[in-house]
């Protein structure tokens, strides 16, 4: 199945309008188009056909459960303005990237805080961090599909979340 | 005295009425959709690095910067920009292809009076005051809010 | 001789025996092409710098003047000419070069008919045999030195004028064949309070009209007594100012009579807001162009009219007005005068 199957009829209404409007742009739109579409789900995770509801359920097979991560992107995503979710947990992290709508992204400080305080409470015995980058949804999109097709031993994932890490702290 | 000041306010008056204007509403249109399109390009080149290189949202304006500026390079050498300029205006200024076209414009400009006292003389001759004030301008803010932090304000 | 107030007239009729004109790359697509002795395809005149290709564009002006006269630059005994650039210096080089006596000329865009003017004044008076007489801008030389980097983006306004790259001579005789000059009238400088130097057609006009009523008031001339009263670089604005100040003092000069060299030199479609201007600019469509059409016949008594800007980009930056000048020319079609 192509990968821009996968995107969502409003957004592609979207970008049609667009195209209609400045006839000089489909070129770049086009471009756009393949950079930044979600190419995910080949690999069995279940998820939503809601644009605004894009959640992944990785399944338990893995030495570690995602079990915590799957509850906690559920529960982020009942909030309005949260429309994508990828987690992995090990066995005592919880590393949780999110896409927000893109007029709320101008609360993005205080929304990141907020679900990291929600998630906290939630889940206390685990060390959350929360980020609204897109590199690390990109990240943690890819080890998730790993967890779901491939056995990622203890020690494995514990290094790949690690180096997650260090990326959002990394700032220059 | 007095007269003569008036026939200089008289004519300045007369040479304006007859003067052409700059279309502003046009300039501002054109601005609007050359800088977007210029921004939508750094746009695209920073997806770009974070799809494709270990750059996260926070880092990747560096080098997207870079590239944008390496572009420009190479408009003002090939003599492409300031025909862009004269057309978009402000919105080839305002982004940071403007600074680097205001410091490889003078780079080039003053190659013939040598790289020390010519290039590295002359380079910062436009934007060396865009620095000098942005440094100023963000020493002022940061004491600003070092003392409200200090006052308990912020 | 002194006529009138500031006007002399020359019984002695000197001649202009030859000309020469160069141009480069834009001006070879421009409206007059076909009127330039020599086009550069190439801005920097296979120099290093744009300085240099300025020197080179007033040399071979030079020797094309000298050769089409059938003279060697050693028979030419005063070199006038001027030029924009800080203390002149692409003229003294030029001038270096010829190794003629030699006198440098300042009055900004005005130097090429100060030099003409003073040129027929001295062969008029015995004062030379021949005289080589001329003005040259360069484009991207003139912008760096008054404004910015060739290179950098700034919009320019509409009142913006294009410099002229290019060079225009004359060589000036007491006898042979040719166009002669007849009279020349040296202007005041005339300062109106105008400050920006992005509208220097709107600051010179009040100078070009001042020259041409001291000109006709001097002489006691109808301006229909010239087929053409040509000005120097006043562009679309200056041009429409000076005939809406004519109207306003009662000389009467008809619209089709009144042309501007920065209006004549370029076609619509260069873009060149509004219109061409630099030293080089009144020189070489006088001295290609017009001085062509006379001796086509197309024209018999023609009034050049060159206006300077004499600013200084430190002037500006100081917030001075910019002082004008005007000097005007009358060139007559040898035919009828020259034996």
């Amino acid at each position: 199945m192509p990968a821009f199957a996968f995107h969502t009829y409003k957004s592609q209404v979207m970008h049609m309008k667009q195209i209609r409007k400045k006839a000089f742009l489909p070129a770049l739109l086009l471009i756009s188009l393949s950079v930044t579409g979600c190419a995910n789900n080949e690999d069995g995770r279940s998820a939503s056909d809601n644009p605004d509801y894009d959640l992944t359920q990785v399944s338990n097979k893995s030495e570690i459960s995602q079990e915590i991560a799957n509850q906690a992107k559920r529960t982020i995503l009942k909030k309005q303005e949260v429309i994508g979710a990828r987690a992995v947990n090990t066995s005592d992290q919880l590393l949780v990237a999110i896409e927000i709508r893109q007029m709320d992204r101008f609360r993005l400080k205080k929304l990141e805080k907020n679900i990291t305080s929600d998630l906290e409470k939630k889940f206390k015995d685990k060390k959350v961090t929360v980020s609204t980058d897109k590199k690390i949804y990109l990240e943690l999109d890819e080890l998730e599909s790993r967890l779901q097709t491939k056995d990622v031993s203890e020690q494995k994932l514990d290094k790949e979340t690690n180096r997650i890490k260090k990326l959002i702290s990394d700032e220059a | 005295m007095t007269s003569n000041k008036q026939t200089n306010q008289e004519y300045k008056q007369f040479a304006k009425q007859r003067e052409t204007k700059r279309p502003i509403l046009k300039n501002c249109i054109r601005a609007f959709l050359v800088g977007g399109l210029i921004c939508t390009f750094g746009q695209l080149i920073s997806t770009f690095y974070i799809h494709f290189f270990h750059f996260t949202e926070q880092n990747v304006g560096n080098p997207t910067v870079a590239t944008l500026i390496f572009f420009t390079m190479l408009l003002t050498g090939f003599g492409l920009y300031d025909k862009l300029a004269q057309f978009a205006g402000a919105g080839s200024a305002v982004p940071v292809t403007g600074f680097g076209n205001a410091v490889i414009s003078a780079a080039i400009e003053h190659r013939a009076e040598g790289f020390v006292l010519g290039v590295g003389g002359n380079m910062f001759k436009l934007a060396g005051s865009v620095i000098l004030f942005g440094v100023f301008s963000a020493f002022v803010i940061a004491l600003i809010k070092t003392l409200l932090i200090q006052w308990g304000v912020l | 001789m002194l006529t009138g107030q500031q006007t002399w007239t020359f019984a002695n009729k000197p001649v202009i025996i030859s000309t020469g004109t160069v141009g480069g790359p834009f001006e070879a697509e421009g409206n007059i092409a076909e009127d330039f002795d020599l086009l550069h395809p190439d801005l920097y005149m296979e120099q290093d710098s744009f300085e240099k290709a300025h020197k080179v564009l007033l040399e071979k002006a030079s020797q094309q003047a000298i050769d089409k006269a059938g003279l060697t630059k050693e028979q030419i005994q005063f070199f006038l000419a001027g030029d924009l650039i800080n203390q002149i210096t692409p003229t003294s080089f030029s001038a270096k070069t010829l190794g003629t006596p030699y006198l440098g000329l300042f009055g900004a865009c005005s130097t090429s008919m100060a030099g003409l003017a003073l040129s027929a004044f001295l062969v008029n008076a015995s004062g030379a045999n021949y005289v080589l007489t001329g003005a040259s801008s360069h484009n991207a030389a003139v912008e760096k030195q008054f404004r910015y980097p060739t290179e950098y983006g700034g919009q320019k306004p509409p009142t913006a004028q294009w410099t002229v790259t290019g060079a225009g001579t004359a060589l000036l005789s007491n006898s042979g064949q040719g166009p002669v000059v007849t009279s020349a009238t040296i202007g005041k400088v005339i300062d109106m309070g105008l400050n920006d130097p992005f509208n220097m057609g709107g600051a010179m006009a009040p100078a070009a009209v001042d020259t041409i009523e001291a000109h006709l008031n001097d002489l006691n001339l109808e301006p229909s007594y010239y087929d053409l009263i040509i000005t120097g670089d006043l562009g679309k604005i200056g041009r429409k100012i000076s005939l809406d100040l004519f109207e306003k003092n009662g000389t009467n000069i008809p619209d089709e009579n009144y042309v501007d060299c920065g209006l004549t030199i370029y076609r619509k479609e260069q873009h060149v807001n509004a219109g061409a201007s630099g030293a080089g600019c009144s020189a070489v469509v006088t001295y290609g162009h017009f001085l062509n059409r006379m001796k086509r016949g197309e024209l018999n008594r023609i009034l050049v009219v060159a206006t300077g800007a004499l600013l200084s980009p430190l002037t500006t930056q100081q917030k001075e007005s910019i002082p004008c000048i005007a000097h005007a020319v009358a060139i007559e079609s040898g035919g009828e005068t020259t034996p």
